[in-house]
């Protein structure tokens, strides 16, 4: 292997552009296009048309407000909900511990729109559809499950010992919990919401079933360009909708790193302090 | 008495919700699904619904359809994700750790696309119109657009499984990378020491270690493929169609005498996926895959 | 145990909700409207906010409906009217059903745009509110309300349930570069394919279009459309009368594109296939369609359409207003508007949409047909009169399910 690392290297390195980047390009082309026939490998003439379609209707930043809006509430339920659950599967013994896992679990395994599709009605008595609050309740199940999980992983690793360490030098539980344990939990509970972010942002048919029309995120306004629409305009929905994942991911990363550094800081003159 | 109901309080908001929102639904579909339906006065459960369905014929092509479609994208997003796998082990090893991060994130990209938007990628590239047929044809391999076989809309499903291997690949590949990283630098060396070549290496060595892990990655991709809506409702054909799509057309089909047949299509693919999914379960405990998962 | 999820989801639910609903209650009092002198609905309709439901996958729609339509019915009835985008009629329909169901007086939807088979369930299943369209200044004044085209939809009495809002005509497109002189007529047709193999194929229905082809061919070949203005079920012999069409569907099929082995799966495929030039003629149901692809550069400039001699056939689409509409008032005044010369006419024009008016020309004042014969159709549309002259009326939809069955078994599969 040390003989060609560099021709490994560069066979890595084409596949990856042709399976990972080529794809997109289509997407960017038809985005671009005007009058894009067979067999051109690349358009005529280029137009903005599609993109102006999407930048300027007001819609299109309304439902990536929403989306985000509703990612955003979902996850900070989740992290609610995940930490104290987290907590008890792996600092207490719990009779039943699989009953509970298997509970928490079960929506990773069983499609969420099948409980969608039979609480619908249900909803709909109640006046939760076509409301914001009806479709966080419906994305809470298919994402708490990863937010339980990372949260879970962050405890394992997380030793008593210094909780017992801070209980000693005299912190209540309150301070205890926000100095010793959450600070130690960020990764965890940053890794789990952007999957929770991600999989909320991502979800078609059970917003579509609450919201009803009157919630609507990105894919909502994008599924009926890319079944049978505008080719150019879904385009353009598809990549800011793609562009709007990767986003939320990115900043969320950086948002982290933001936060060591800044408590790096910060904690350099205390340094000695705490144990 | 605190002490001891600590945790199961602790536990009751996660659970509780769970139950609520998620199992309630599924129980509330059940009950449909038997034909309680107080809101049009029927109060009475029956399994009309379950015998129409298994006596109907579009229920088991589609079935069948679901299954092919499930079995075949897990099997390629296995291949092809342990191919990254352990290409990227093999990289990690003779490479600085720089370069090959970026590539790492690289590969999770697919991960991150919406399904809807990896679908439509799949149509913009695979169409008999599409930017594969456009590029063969530039290159003089296809000098008609029917040359290109119909690959999306297919009856046979190659659309969603194209999308599929594209989305889940990277998640396969994800899943194995660090078991394989446990794999020791000294390994390696010992193993040449011996006498064995990279492709033993690989085949005494690397596959054995990922295997557990490979199986029940790949066990994964197959129940989520077997159960998701968005991908097969944009890539496939209205007949036949897969169980979650065949579901949703009886659900909305405009007749509220259909809805408890669309319900007990989910409750059978509930079912399914219970069953998968404890089968997994018991395989990874068993061989200790995944850790923090249960 | 069995209803404690339920009731427990209740209390949730309660919780949550006590912000979601705001202004229930004017349902009930909402069906004077169906009486009221218009200047008590305008009053009523003042400072509503309607919600229009309906399919969104059409950028120029879309778009003529929030920057023309909505500013205006601002500024000139203080109506906030909002676009709601759906996949697809049917959702709307099922969405109604299930509101019906459990019961929800105080609905979202306040105008919905259905046609046909939505239009039946609908009715068959009492979503929609009430014969309205007689309150319409604009319907009495412009839209001959015994005319077939707008008192039947597919064969459905519409008994004042919807209001007419644009029509469709079934058109041929053919490249002019390419063949000067296109068949118009089924026979026409036949010696043509056989001249030119591989150049035609019509999509496999049931898509909408391909479906429409076939009944074209239905009227033909079989004497024409009269027969077919009853239920299928009254057609003894239907049987019989359909094989002619069938005969004359395989008897063309081996000079079609790819000698008829396979038909493509839907009309935008068959669309893909005459803009790389595949195939050298195509069809649509939008008579507007081909102006429009020119326009976006997909058709070549040299694209025309044009009818059979025997007239095509066309249908209407329509405007209704759910019986749990929050806004009704609101919504009578919206599709008023929307069926103002006016606004037809700004819908007429390709830039906006190129929607067929639903309004009787004759009924017009000159200055309006004026208004509406300037607006210019592009190169590849007929003209309004042209297509008015040539229109058949659309049969039953009974009889497109036999039909579409019949297809795979007649003709796909033998």
């Amino acid at each position: 292997m040390k003989r060609h690392p560099r021709l490994l290297s560069l066979f890595v390195f084409i596949t990856l552009i042709i399976f990972i980047i080529v794809p997109f390009v289509p997407l960017l082309l038809s985005s671009l296009s005007f009058g894009w026939r067979w067999p051109d490998v690349l358009p005529e003439s280029w137009s903005f048309r599609a993109w102006e379609y999407v930048i300027n209707d007001g819609r299109t930043w309304q439902a990536v407000g929403i989306s985000l809006w509703i990612a955003l509430i979902v996850t900070a339920v989740n992290i609610l909900l995940a930490i104290p659950a987290a907590n008890a599967l792996v600092r207490y013994s719990v009779r039943g511990r699989w009953l509970f896992e298997a509970i928490i679990f079960a929506p990773i395994i069983i499609p969420p729109f099948i409980s969608v599709m039979g609480i619908h009605l249900t909803f709909l008595r109640f006046g939760l559809t076509e409301t914001v609050v009806g479709v966080v309740l419906a994305h809470i199940a298919p994402t708490l499950p990863y937010m339980f999980r990372a949260v879970m992983i962050s405890y394992q690793t997380l030793s008593v010992d210094w909780e017992d360490q801070a209980r000693m030098l005299g912190a209540r539980a309150l301070p205890r919990f926000f100095h010793v344990v959450l600070p130690h939990l960020l990764p965890g509970i940053m890794a789990g919401a952007s999957l929770s972010v991600l999989i909320s942002l991502s979800q078609y048919l059970i917003t579509f079933i609450i919201g009803a029309g009157q919630v609507v995120t990105l894919p909502i306004l994008l599924f009926p360009f890319v079944s049978g629409g505008d080719p150019g305009i879904a385009s353009a929905y598809s990549l800011l909708y793609a562009a709007l994942a990767i986003a939320a991911l990115v900043g969320m990363d950086a948002a982290l790193k933001r936060y060591y550094q800044l408590n790096k800081d910060s904690q350099d003159p205390a340094k000695g302090v705490k144990p | 008495m605190w002490r001891k109901s600590k945790p199961y309080l602790l536990l009751l908001p996660a659970a509780g919700t769970i139950i609520l929102l998620f199992f309630g639904g599924i129980f509330d579909g059940l009950l449909k699904s038997f034909g309680y339906f107080p809101a049009i006065g029927e109060t009475q459960l029956t399994l009309a619904a379950y015998d129409r369905l298994l006596h109907s014929g579009s229920f088991w092509e589609s079935m069948a359809l679901t299954l092919r479609i499930a079995a075949l994208s897990s099997l390629l997003s296995a291949v092809i994700g342990a191919l990254i796998a352990v290409v990227l082990f093999f990289l990690n090893n003779s490479m600085e750790a720089a370069s090959p991060k970026a590539w790492h994130r690289l590969f999770q990209l697919p991960l991150t696309i919406p399904h809807l938007v990896a679908g439509y990628i799949i149509v913009l590239l695979f169409t008999q119109s599409g930017f594969v047929s456009r590029l063969l044809a530039a290159f003089g391999w296809i000098d008609d657009i029917t040359d290109f076989p119909v690959i999306v809309n297919d009856p046979f499903g190659w659309g969603i499984i194209l999308t599929y291997a594209w989305k889940e690949a990277p998640f396969v590949a994800l899943m194995l990378y660090p078991v394989l990283s446990r794999i020791h630098g000294s390994w390696r060396e010992v193993s040449r020491v011996f006498g064995a070549g990279n492709w033993q290496f690989v085949r005494e060595v690397v596959v054995p270690v990922m295997m557990p892990a490979w199986a029940i990655a790949t066990f994964i991709v197959f129940v989520f493929t077997f159960s998701a809506f968005e991908v097969p409702y944009l890539l496939g054909v209205t007949y036949p169609s897969v169980l979650p799509v065949y579901s949703y057309q009886l659900y909305t089909s405009g007749t509220l005498s259909d809805r408890p047949e669309a319900l007990a299509v989910n409750m059978i693919l509930a079912a399914i996926t219970i069953l998968l999914g404890l089968v997994a379960y018991y395989f990874s405990k068993r061989w200790n895959v995944l850790k923090g998962w249960g | 145990m069995k209803k404690y999820p339920i009731a427990s989801l209740g209390i949730l639910a309660l919780a949550l909700s006590a912000c979601s609903s705001g202004d229930a209650g004017n349902a009930t009092d909402a069906d004077s409207l169906l009486t009221d002198d218009w200047s008590v609905i305008q009053d009523v309709a003042q400072g509503q906010e309607v919600n229009m439901y309906m399919w969104g996958g059409n950028d120029n729609i879309n778009t003529y409906l929030d920057e023309w339509v909505a500013p205006r019915m601002k500024e000139q009835h203080g109506i906030e009217l909002t676009r709601v985008p759906m996949n697809d009629a049917q959702d709307i329909i099922n969405q109604l059903l299930d509101e019906k169901t459990a019961g929800k007086t105080d609905g979202s939807m306040d105008i919905v745009w259905i046609n046909g088979e939505n239009f039946k369930a609908a009715k068959d299943n009492g979503l929609l509110w009430g014969d309205f369209t007689g309150q319409l200044p604009n319907f009495n004044d412009y839209i001959d309300a015994d005319a077939p085209e707008v008192s039947q939809d597919f064969g459905e009495p519409v008994e004042g349930l919807e209001a007419p809002w644009g029509k469709a005509q079934f058109v041929f497109v053919h490249d002019e570069s390419k063949h000067e002189t296109p068949p118009k007529s089924m026979a026409e047709l036949a010696d043509w394919v056989q001249e030119h193999p591989g150049q035609f194929t019509y999509p496999a229905p049931p898509d909408f279009t391909g479906s429409a082809f076939v009944r074209q061919v239905l009227y033909e070949t079989t004497g024409g459309h009269e027969q077919y203005q009853q239920p299928a079920a009254e057609l003894e012999d239907l049987e019989e009368r359909l094989e002619p069409m069938w005969q004359y569907l395989n008897s063309i099929e081996p000079y079609l594109w790819r000698g008829g082995e396979t038909y493509p799966e839907s009309l935008a495929k068959q669309d893909q296939l005459f803009a790389s030039g595949e195939i050298g003629m195509t069809m649509s149901y939008d008579p507007a369609l081909a102006a429009s692809e020119v326009l976006k550069g997909r058709f070549p400039e040299s694209t025309r359409t044009y009818l059979l001699e025997g007239g095509t056939l066309a249908n209407t689409h329509f405007l209704s207003i759910p019986f749990n509409a929050s806004d009704k008032a609101g919504a009578l005044v919206a599709i008023n508007e929307l069926m103002s010369p006016e606004a037809q006419t700004a819908k007429l024009s390709p830039e906006n949409w190129g929607d067929l008016t639903a309004l009787d020309l004759e009924k017009l004042s000159p200055e309006q047909q004026q208004a509406m014969n300037e607006v210019d159709l592009g190169e590849a549309t007929l003209s309004i009169e042209e297509l008015e002259q040539n229109r058949l009326p659309e049969l039953s939809s009974d009889y497109i399910d036999i039909i579409e069955k019949g297809w795979t078994e007649h003709v796909a599969k033998e």
